[in-house]
């Protein structure tokens, strides 16, 4: 057979995300006078890119299922407000609060989408508001802090560690495991998946609850970090998480084009990137201007025309 | 080469997707009031070829001149304009809208007063040309979605004879028409004739072919090998030209003996679906059981069913042991595979490689606790593509990009790696051309041979009456005939069971 | 083949954008992030800017405060950029800081790592300081909060012990909220509607102590609040429940917000509402449109600081003499900046011609390097800028 032409080819949308990441990397780094790759500010992108991270690891299954889900912002909020009562009680207990918390709305958007066959997009919109209402009964109108002992937790060790263990698991989920090959393939053709012997149902119910206990552990580390739980906990945890998936890669139809590496890629993308617009003292509506114009681009450029699917 | 004759001439087409050389410098020419058939393996160029003279693509090179001028377009509306029409195999039409918005579709401007749709006369003019074409029983304001797969296709005839063309194409459409939808079809064509048009026609169906062409044209692998004249019809020069070798006369199975075990593998005890109604019968080890009857006869139903893709209404689908199957999974632990008529939405990811395609069923196989090793994974789909012999750059290739053929034989290859022992397959050789239908037949011998149970259902009756042990005819979800295997069966007898 | 090229383009596209937006959002903050090696891109500004890196000499800090969307904002940012030029140092100010615990210490993060000596916040509650007092010591920075007082004793004892930890600027917040209150109380206004921050925002949560104080002094009754509001439709639609839950409302007082146009938005739903004459408005901090809502008699009573941004003035200069390697104190500042009222429209006029106008200054250039630098002046304590500010507030009242 034609040998000839298996080389694997050099596609310009596999390689335009890390083409992304490395132009952002060098033009920052030049116009900032070399402060990007400083210490203090490598670590400042750490922080930042932890939370992207994690979350889009989390949201490339349900993305490659073919799906959104517009709560998890709400998700973490609700999770960290969680964490910061049971703390209260022990701040031991804020951990499984936080983590146990984000799974059971996961689950729950599960089940709006699975069993009440609401698409993800208007399911996960109006399951947003239910949450939200939550969120503002268990804040009563305030915020709640966090013991004093609980804000040494957040050490670069801890979040190193915990960063490569969610890409190392992430990873070998997504590539290695029937779990992450039938949600490529639901992503794909939900009907062809379920006439294979798939679990529709169950591995779209189960990408929904792993990000939900994703999100919550960045509630625990949003408490952590911030002393506080208040109502706007997460507020952009969303579209940063939109942003670094579609910079990365992830096609928005799901299905066989997702790559692991997307999610990565984009994260870092989307860190440097917001990190060097503060290094130029852009203000945020500034950030907000350019983080918008890059989206829309971003979408236009990756866009898969041939496989306009709605969003299921 | 007199022009004159000629109503479209085209030389030299030539067309290249990629590595791929659809079209080597094909020639064609269709003389005023005949239907020329077009006719060749899958691969060989023919819908490549008709759809650069509809307008859906261009050619690379090549000239075609219409009634002695050059024609060259820039899309479909352009060759409608021209006079030129096509018809698919594949559905053409919109859901949302009517009958009559589908008809004339594109042309509305005829039946605008001030920018405003006048949506009756639309009705009127469509109740007319349905009735001008034959065809009765649909109502123009019904909405596509509403109708049969069947209706829609009419309903793109409908649209062709309103922009009444010169030359129609006719693209394998017949394949997936009953009696009544070829008889209407055919019924425009002769109209065509008549009136000094032309028709090109693509069917796999040789008997078809050689009835209702004046001509043949027959391309191989993007080649023009030859035109034949109707004298020189014969099915044996046909295949024989198609694909370059001696092919035996008989392709189905050499015997015609009514075989199988005793043990009875799969049981419908009472069946009802959507379809169905309280249906009852077996199926034994070693069997193809071959299901036929008109399109809403329910026998799609049966194939569902068996697999528990469907809900079951009342009674049960039950295997050996009498444990029901109500869905897929199920059905795969009790080693059944599905089939669907639907390839592409069915049993392929077309957007996926071929390698997900195949290994897809048997992750739990491939898998150590949770861990599928590539090299394990590779090793297997390599394996059962070879067997099945696709064609194909490397199992990474996305699979829409394969012909229908092709497609074919990854989802066989599916279900094969699996391991499966009972097979229900659904037109597994719609749209597809001999070499690979062949293939297919020799594989079901084979599987039959080894043990495994067949249930065969298709719209071909010479392929049902070709391949099964045992027949079953249905008519409005009810078993109306059973048949064993005998040489004497002819489709005749079968069809009277059908209507 | 076409495909591909249609890709390289629109890369190309993309990066452009990207150069182009980023050159675009720096000539426009050019202004305040003088700064940044940009200055190359910027050349065409006029300000007379001193060396563009920190680095070699000149302060370097930040503000979290927005520059622009209110006149009282662009007022703010002009005095302190005034000022630090004058005292040889630079300023950049980040809006959006206040928002959430989040943004405030992403604020003091990046703001870190970008490299700066000092920086300014207003922290949007007190669980967040500690963490801050951290991050600002490890990094050397100093620091000082604006606007705010520090209401949980273990968190003030912490900060306070920081050496990095210049002080706070704030105004008596309680004694306001009471006397709005009790202005309202003069007019006949019993029942009242509040707009306010989150709970556990210390600027609030103090206002509206005092607003409780008068309450229980006068009678009066907050019957409804709405909190956390961030544009002007939000205050749109608060106002319009407001109106129609509760038949006899006095008043809607706003007592504190971070958007923009919030005050327009209110005056405007009640007289959609028709009822201009029943319901009136009062706030504290005085908005832009102050003089007109007094004319169409919405407005009745406001309370505020002579200017919103001298609050953040003051705290910045004593920021800046830290940085500079000349503190005005060697314990934490509180320095209190009084409040007035404004009940009528012509004193609301009066105000305005002086503080309606973004490019007026507060004080001049000279008299800027000669008082409140203490390298020119060694008697500057915390005493005397105490003094200087009781001052300047009793000129704006005249």
């Amino acid at each position: 057979m034609d040998k000839i032409a298996k080389g694997k080819r050099i596609d310009l949308k596999t390689v335009f995300p890390f083409l992304g990441l490395i132009a952002v990397m060098i033009f920052f780094q030049a116009v900032s006078g070399g402060r990007v790759f400083t210490p203090k500010n490598l670590k400042a992108i750490l922080n930042d890119s932890f939370f992207i991270l994690i979350a889009t690891v989390a949201f490339s299954f349900v993305m490659a299922v073919g799906n959104l889900d517009l709560s998890m912002g709400t998700v973490m909020a609700v999770s960290c407000t969680c964490a910061a009562v049971a703390a209260k009680a022990s701040p031991m207990l804020a951990i499984p609060a936080a983590i146990i918390s984000g799974g059971l709305l996961g689950w729950f958007n599960g089940f709006v989408h699975v069993h009440m066959r609401l698409g993800s997009l208007i399911g996960t919109m109006a399951t947003q508001s239910i949450f939200t209402g939550i969120l503002v009964l268990l804040l009563d109108g305030g915020t709640l802090s966090a013991p004093i002992s609980m804000l040494r937790w957040g050490t670069m060790g801890l979040k190193l560690t915990v960063m490569l263990l969610v890409v190392l698991l992430g990873g070998y989920f997504f590539n290695f495991t029937a779990y992450g090959k039938s949600c490529k393939a639901i992503g794909s053709s939900a009907e062809a998946a379920r006439l294979s012997g798939v679990a529709v149902g169950r591995v779209k119910s189960m990408t929904f609850i792993v990000l939900g206990a994703a999100v919550g552990l960045l509630g625990l580390f949003s408490l952590i970090r911030t002393g506080t739980a208040s109502a706007t906990t997460g507020s952009d945890l969303m579209m940063n998480v939109w942003c670094a998936a579609l910079l990365g890669g992830l096609p928005l139809s799901g299905g066989a084009a997702s790559k692991f590496r997307a999610p990565i890629v984009g994260s870092f993308t989307m860190s440097f990137l917001s990190n060097g617009m503060t290094l130029m003292g852009l203000s945020t509506h500034d950030k907000q201007l350019i983080q918008g114009i890059i989206f829309l681009l971003t979408i236009a450029i990756s866009f898969d025309r041939k496989n306009m699917t709605v969003i299921k | 080469m007199e022009q004159t004759e000629y109503m479209l001439c085209a030389k030299g087409m030539t067309k290249s997707f990629g590595i791929t050389r659809a079209l080597k410098g094909v020639e064609l020419y269709l003389k005023k009031g005949e239907v020329l058939g077009l006719i060749g393996e899958n691969g060989s160029g023919k819908s490549t070829l008709t759809s650069i003279i509809a307008g859906i693509q261009p050619a690379d090179s090549g000239e075609v001149t219409l009634c002695g001028e050059a024609y060259s377009v820039k899309n479909s509306v352009e060759a409608n304009q021209k006079g030129i029409c096509m018809i698919l195999q594949e559905k053409a039409t919109f859901d949302q809208l009517s009958v009559a918005h589908n008809i004339f579709i594109g042309n509305e401007t005829a039946f605008q007063k001030g920018g405003i749709l006048d949506n009756e006369r639309m009705y009127q003019e469509a109740e007319k040309i349905l009735a001008e074409l034959g065809v009765d029983g649909i109502n123009p304001r019904d909405k596509i979605r509403d109708r049969s797969f069947e209706d829609g296709k009419l309903v793109e005839l409908a649209r062709a004879a309103f922009l009444k063309p010169r030359i129609l194409i006719v693209d394998e459409t017949t394949t997936a028409l009953s009696q009544n939808g070829r008889a209407i079809l055919y019924a425009m064509m002769e109209k065509i004739k008549k009136n000094g048009g032309g028709v090109i026609f693509i069917s796999h169906d040789i008997q078809e072919m050689m009835e209702k062409c004046d001509r043949l044209t027959v391309l191989r692998d993007g080649d023009y090998v030859d035109t034949i004249d109707k004298p020189e019809f014969s099915e044996g020069k046909i295949k024989k030209l198609m694909v370059g070798r001696e092919i035996a006369d008989n392709y189905y199975r050499g015997d015609h003996v009514c075989s199988y075990e005793k043990e009875v593998v799969l049981r419908f005890e009472k069946v009802t679906t959507k379809h169905l109604k309280e249906v009852s019968l077996e199926l034994h080890k070693g069997e193809i059981l071959g299901f036929g009857g008109l399109a809403d006869s329910g026998m799609h139903d049966i194939g569902k069913a068996s697999f528990g893709a469907i809900p079951i209404l009342e009674g049960q689908v039950a295997d050996k042991s009498g444990e029901p199957i109500s869905n897929p999974r199920e059905s795969m632990q009790k080693r059944i595979a599905y089939i669907g008529k639907n390839r592409d939405q069915e049993s392929l990811f077309p957007n996926s490689p071929i390698r997900d395609n195949i290994a897809i069923a048997s992750y739990k196989k491939l898998a150590k606790s949770t861990f599928i090793a590539p090299g394990k994974e590779t090793a297997f789909v390599q394996e059962w593509a070879e067997k099945l012999d696709v064609k194909m750059q490397n199992i990474d290739q996305y699979v829409m990009e394969l012909s229908g053929g092709n497609k074919q034989k990854v989802a066989l290859a599916k279900w094969l790696g699996f391991g499966a022992d009972i097979f229900v397959l659904d037109c597994p050789t719609r749209g597809i051309d001999i070499g690979v239908k062949a293939s297919i037949y020799r594989l079901m011998e084979e599987l039959k041979a080894e043990g495994k149970s067949i249930i065969l259902i298709s719209e071909e009756l010479p392929e049902v009456i070709g391949m099964s042990d045992r027949i079953v005819i249905l008519k409005d979800g009810s078993v109306s005939g059973e048949f064993e295997r005998s040489e004497l069966l002819t489709e005749h007898t079968l069809i009277n069971y059908m209507v | 083949m076409k495909n591909k090229t249609m890709k390289k383009l629109l890369a190309g596209m993309l990066s452009a954008v990207l150069v182009l937006g980023c050159l675009a959002g720096c000539g426009k903050s050019g202004e305040e992030s003088a700064d940044t090696p940009n200055a190359d891109a910027s050349e065409e500004a006029e300000e007379p800017k001193e060396a563009p890196a920190s680095k070699a000499d000149g302060f370097k800090i930040a503000v979290g405060l927005p520059d622009s969307g209110a006149t009282m904002f662009s007022l703010m940012s002009n005095n302190i950029i005034a000022m630090a030029e004058a005292m040889g140092g630079t300023v950049v100010f980040q809006g959006g800081v206040g928002a959430s615990a989040d943004a405030t210490i992403q604020f003091v993060e990046d703001q870190i790592a970008a490299g700066v000596n000092g920086l300014t916040i207003s922290p949007p509650s007190d669980s967040v300081l500690t963490t801050v007092t951290t991050l600002c010591e490890e990094a050397e920075v100093y620091w000082g909060i604006t606007f705010r007082s520090i209401q949980d004793d273990e968190v003030r004892e912490f900060v306070e012990s920081s050496p990095y930890y210049v002080g706070r600027c704030y105004e008596d917040e309680e004694d306001t909220g009471y006397r709005v209150m009790a202005n309202m109380n003069k007019s006949g206004v019993k029942n009242v509607a509040i707009i306010s921050m989150a709970k556990g925002n210390n600027t609030t949560d103090l206002r509206e102590q005092g607003a409780q104080r008068a309450c229980e002094e006068f009678g009066m009754q907050i019957v409804a609040e709405a909190r956390d509001l961030t544009q002007a439709s939000d205050a749109t639609n608060a106002a319009e429940s407001f109106l129609t839950a509760y038949g006899d409302l006095d008043a809607i007082f706003v007592v504190g917000t971070t958007g923009a146009g919030m005050h327009e938005a209110v005056a405007k739903a009640i007289s959609d509402a028709g009822k201009s004459d029943t319901v009136k408005l009062a706030t504290i901090d005085f908005p832009d449109s102050m003089g007109e809502l007094f004319e169409q008699g919405a407005l009745i009573t406001c309370s505020g600081a002579p200017s919103w941004g001298f609050d953040p003035f003051i705290i910045s200069s004593v920021l800046m003499n830290t940085c500079k390697g000349t503190p005005i104190s060697d314990k934490p500042v509180n320095i209190a900046i009084p409040m007035f009222d404004i009940n009528e429209v012509d004193t609301a006029n009066k105000w305005l011609e002086k503080y309606g106008d973004a490019s007026n200054l507060y004080f001049e250039t000279d008299y800027i390097s000669q008082t409140l630098d203490k390298a020119n002046n060694g008697d500057l304590t915390e005493e005397s800028l105490t003094g200087i500010v009781e001052q300047f507030v009793k000129d704006t009242v005249n």
